[in-house]
């Protein structure tokens, strides 16, 4: 068997729940990989080793008696620290001026203790999941971004510190970080998971999303933590499909894809979009359906309703805050809060208008392919001044439908390159199923150098 | 070339930033200003129909 870090979340669970891997050698191995990687990388604002070894004690010892909580027993996970774990203080990224410590879990954080999950401890994000960039590193490279604002999460993946950790995107701030850091970020459909105990951003915008490996994690992960949320004004009460099924097995049928061009081909560098057309023709010849699609006009406008609408909600979400902390938050945010708070209401609500539009008229696209392909990021992660552009996400966001990001390719830097697919509202099988098989076609298999 | 109709956000936004925060707290932040309006100008003009309600929370379909 390889190495415990190396594995998978799929990986580990089957070999804990047969008895090769112990859920306590589990969780120590990667507490050695953060204590060898983490001053490099950066990505841990807490690590809970007490509770996480207690944890896993537990785990073992109910694994031995045969008895197993769910799909994630014994498998570690680490949290953007912007999501409540109880007893573990949740800083926001915010340096102190906005901590608290939750004496209740989220309920996404309680769903995976509930499979199983050991709650390894907080990642590093962004503040409040805006702008500014965190401390973390890109594990592939120390003078890179790894994207943000899920940058912990994404680089801790990466680095092997953890199999699974949970990110937020408002904008594109899980696909963007898995791309830059080479593994896999999946957003689901607006409302597939609660929000409740993470702090917000955008409330109408705001998603939890998973960055795992490969995506058959992401397809386990995502099940244990879908489910309707009453608490939750903005949880889906749709059922939510048996979406390990989609992906168990070897790989379905060739999917349809729709190619997307403009407005996105123009904003990505030349060697992304040699990198996505060279994918395209490699998946054509395995027996894809490839077809390039022109997006309905209204898609032109969506990056700035979104960006309308996220930094409207930012103003309001933290107006309170900003009236006794001014000076306490980073220029980026500052400047996002003040900004926001003065668009105007027209506006905003023209912005939300856009999004409703932009969604009935995306419906036949959806009908017709089982995902759109487009990059994940404009290229390889850039420098750590910024957290990269998320152009390429944030219209995917603003429609509420669920994306992946795979990782497909290595740039001439030798960073990694991440195509994006998304799916119609409520299509996660149909999705992570198309994600499957183009996983499995391109082969990716490249990690980090140490 | 300069856009009227961004011009005209742009100037909105700016004094509607120094009612709030000050004159000074908006000329510190005239670029980003000048990119949020550009942006803002972009929504202003999109054309979505009549009936297009503001999505705000759950959309169509979202209760199924």
């Amino acid at each position: 068997m390889r190495a415990p870090v190396e594995l998978s979340v799929t990986e580990a669970a089957a070999a804990i729940r047969t008895g090769h891997l112990s859920p306590v050698a589990l969780v120590e191995a990667c507490l050695a990989r953060i204590a060898a990687r983490e001053p490099a990388v950066q990505a841990w604002v807490t690590v809970d080793r007490p509770g996480a070894l207690d944890a896993a004690r537990r785990l073992e010892a109910e694994a031995r008696a045969g008895r197993f909580r769910g799909p994630l027993h014994g498998i570690p996970v680490g949290l953007k620290d912007i999501i409540d774990a109880a007893g573990l203080k949740t800083t926001a990224g915010a340096r102190g001026f906005a901590d608290s410590t939750p004496t209740a879990d989220a309920p996404c954080v309680a769903r995976l203790r509930a499979a199983g999950a050991v709650i390894l401890g907080k990642l590093h994000t962004t503040e409040f999941a805006f702008g500014d960039p965190a401390v973390t590193r890109n594990p592939w490279h120390p003078g890179r971004t790894p994207g943000g604002s899920s940058a912990g999460s994404a680089a801790a993946v990466a680095a092997r510190m953890v199999p699974a950790a949970l990110g937020t995107q408002t904008v594109g701030s899980v696909l963007r970080p898995a791309a830059f850091c080479g593994v896999v970020g999946f957003k689901p459909t607006y409302g597939r998971i609660s929000r409740r105990g993470v702090v917000p951003l955008a409330w109408s915008l705001d998603h939890v999303g998973v960055l795992v490996r490969c995506v058959a994690d992401a397809a386990v992960v995502f099940g244990v933590m879908a489910g309707y949320d009453p608490d939750d004004p903005g949880s889906a009460r749709a059922a939510v499909p048996d979406v390990t099924a989609a992906v168990a097995g070897p790989p379905g049928r060739p999917p349809r894809l729709g190619l997307v061009g403009a407005p996105f081909r123009d904003r990505a560098t030349p060697e992304a979009r040699e990198h996505l057309d060279g994918l395209a023709g490699g998946l054509a010849a395995r027996g894809a359906e490839v077809e390039p699609v022109e997006l309905p006009a209204v898609m032109a406008a969506m990056g700035a309703a979104v960006i309308t609408v996220s930094r409207a909600e930012l103003g309001a979400v933290h107006a309170a805050r900003h009236a006794q902390h001014a000076d306490a938050f980073r220029p980026r945010i500052r400047a996002g809060i003040e900004l926001g708070s003065a668009i105007p209401a027209d506006l905003y609500l023209h912005a939300q208008r856009i999004r409703r539009h932009a969604r009935r008229v995306l419906a036949p696209l959806f009908a017709r392919y089982d995902a759109l392909v487009l990059p994940a990021a404009p290229g390889p992660a850039p420098d750590p001044g910024t957290t990269g552009d998320p152009a390429f996400n944030g219209p995917w966001t603003g429609l509420g439908v669920p994306c992946i990001a795979l990782p497909t390719g290595l740039a001439r830097d030798g960073l990694p390159l991440g195509t994006q697919l998304v799916g119609g509202p409520f299509e996660e099988a149909r999705l992570l199923a198309a994600a499957r098989w183009v996983e499995t076609m391109v082969g990716f298999a490249a990690a980090p150098r140490e | 070339m300069d856009d009227p109709a961004v011009d005209g956000i742009r100037g909105a936004l700016a004094a509607e930033v120094a009612r709030r925060f000050g004159a000074a707290r908006a000329a510190a932040l005239a670029a980003e200003i000048d990119a949020l309006a550009a942006e803002l100008a972009v929504v202003a003009a999109a054309d979505v129909p009549d009936e297009a309600e503001p999505a705000f929370f759950l959309l169509d379909g979202d209760a199924r």
